[in-house]
């Protein structure tokens, strides 16, 4: 847990009970990618890359009725990421940038978010398409996707406009990999 | 195990989970307020760029996960997983917002699903994701939506 979480300001002492969330994995997502170095930054670059997400036999009977749906949202532990700043110089960038404006996987809560297109059902593991995440990846929820809600309009991308043509072709380096052991 | 800490609380209209309206055009204007902490605000530069965010949050309301769930249609039980139901393992919500503006560490959104004094876990630019609405499909909401509609229609 990062330091700063220690030095919270009072103005969010009235949330005591709120603050201690404890998540459990109810899964693992498997992967072709088992290092960080060269891992696609954005689901456009895992387009196509094929995986399974094993689901704990506890939580299987949660499944029924996934199968009619083609796409789902994966929310997973980005387990590899220990620490955060607040201001990161992202991928495709060159200029520092808050956190919260970018996706980079070291954050106050390293929650990660994928929509994959899911290919079939069995024995409580899914097989899908278009994965952006490590191998072995903690699963916390599975999500079906609703364009009414996922998919928005006329949306703006801030500092992204320029930069979301490139996501595709682009590939991690080694900058968010040097602590990791 | 993993441990969370909230950087953030909503301030809704909606005192309670249950005040929040089912369909998404009920809400469309409703404005509301993320209270970014302090120690987080930082982060919060170059967002107000952005039209819309990724939210994360805890139904912290929420009862006791189930595996199964009850969808507000007359379809009988679901598999958990097959829908957005509260009562989840985990029990993380997930929202897309209209973000309107930002100032002093509070963020102002629209059509939003969260009631007052949610707990924000995340907050993540919407980035839009390069899938075709024709190759959607949604199982069994797709048929329990075509039923309503058909007896609207009755």
């Amino acid at each position: 847990m990062s330091e700063s979480f220690s030095d919270a300001s009072g103005s969010n002492s009235q949330y005591a009970t709120l603050m201690n969330i404890e998540l459990q994995s109810i899964g693992i997502i498997h992967t072709p990618f088992t290092e960080l170095k060269g891992m696609p930054i954005q689901p456009a670059g895992g387009a196509g890359v094929q995986g399974t997400v094993e689901i704990f036999s506890t939580y299987r009977e949660g499944l029924a009725d996934l199968g009619g749906f083609s796409h789902l949202i994966l929310l997973y532990h980005l387990h590899r990421s220990d620490g955060y700043r607040l201001r990161v110089v992202p991928f495709m960038d060159t200029v520092e940038r808050g956190l919260f404006a970018t996706r980079a996987p070291k954050r106050p809560n390293p929650i990660g978010l994928s929509v994959v297109k899911l290919v079939g059902v069995e024995d409580g593991t899914l097989q899908v398409e278009n994965l952006d995440v490590l191998d072995g990846t903690p699963l916390l929820d599975i999500k079906p996707f609703v364009p009414e809600f996922d998919a928005q309009e006329n949306v703006r991308t801030g500092w992204l406009e320029n930069a979301r043509k490139r996501v595709a072709e682009k590939r991690s380096d080694e900058r968010f990999s040097k602590e990791f052991s | 195990m993993i441990q969370l800490e909230p950087i953030g609380v909503v301030r809704s209209p909606f005192a309670e989970p249950s005040d929040v309206p089912r369909f998404a055009a009920d809400r469309a204007n409703v404005k509301g307020t993320i209270e970014i902490f302090e120690t987080f605000r930082e982060g919060l530069e170059d967002l107000e760029g952005f039209s819309h965010i990724v939210l994360i949050w805890r139904f912290h309301k929420s009862e006791e996960a189930s595996l199964d769930a009850t969808p507000p249609y007359d379809v009988g039980t679901k598999g958990v997983f097959a829908t957005r139901s509260p009562r989840r393992p985990n029990a993380l919500g997930l929202s897309i917002v209209e973000l309107d503006t930002i100032e002093n560490g509070c963020v102002h959104i629209r059509n939003f699903d969260m009631a007052d004094g949610t707990p924000i876990l995340d907050i993540k630019p919407y980035i839009p994701e390069n899938i075709d609405p024709a190759s959607v499909s949604l199982g069994w909401l797709e048929e329990a939506r075509k039923a309503v509609l058909e007896s609207l229609t009755d």
